[in-house]
């Protein structure tokens, strides 16, 4: 699965850091989700379509 | 290693109580069996202890596993388990058919523990340098 995750959070100039505090889990986990290596869960996926005010298919593709 | 995780502290916590009870109970046992005139009872009762703290670990890591908040640190504890499961009985596999024929000392049982921490560790390295 894709994600704009790394593109939404530079355009808030948030750190991984800044955004794993604001989503409540660690810096590894929006790393490992940025780099696609882990696809987060559907509630943690909707943590993070809250925090961007966007619907979850504006930030996760399946290609 | 410090951490600022409320799961992950716990449970270094509890390995090192259990580390240490290991390393106090086995002490005690040897020389409690080896110098005492104890009933066979007691002395199995007594050999029994530093078991319980190696248990100790095992069970760390599982309350470790329903105490981490964080899925994706879960998740790739849950993977380091299974590779390390597999890593030691596939190491023990190999020991065992070798020892058979003869060609290689005899493992007391409890080095299934040993293999397993062995490769829970192994399995750790390797997992955190490919998600790197």
């Amino acid at each position: 699965m894709k994600n704009r995750l790394k593109v939404l959070r530079a355009e808030r100039n948030w750190s991984q850091g800044d955004l794993a505090e604001r989503l409540e889990v660690s810096r590894q986990s929006v790393n490992a989700i940025e780099t696609g290596k882990y696809d987060p869960s559907l509630p943690l996926a909707f943590r993070i379509a809250r925090l961007f005010n966007l619907p979850i298919e504006a930030i996760f593709s399946e290609n | 290693m410090r951490t600022r995780n409320p799961a992950e502290r716990r449970y270094q916590r509890r390995v090192i109580a259990a580390s240490l009870a290991y390393a106090g109970t086995l002490m005690g046992e040897e020389y409690l069996i080896r110098h005492m005139p104890l009933p066979d009872a007691v002395k199995f009762a007594l050999a029994l202890l530093p078991a319980l703290s190696i248990v100790a670990v095992f069970a760390a890591l599982g309350y470790y596993l329903i105490e981490e908040r964080d899925e994706y640190l879960r998740a790739r504890t849950i993977r380091q388990i299974l590779w390390g499961t597999g890593l030691s009985l596939s190491a023990l596999t190999f020991w065992g058919f070798p020892e058979d024929a003869g060609l290689l000392p005899h493992l007391p049982t409890y080095f299934a523990a040993v293999f397993w921490f062995a490769g829970f560790g192994i399995a750790g390295f390797l997992i955190k340098a490919l998600d790197r």
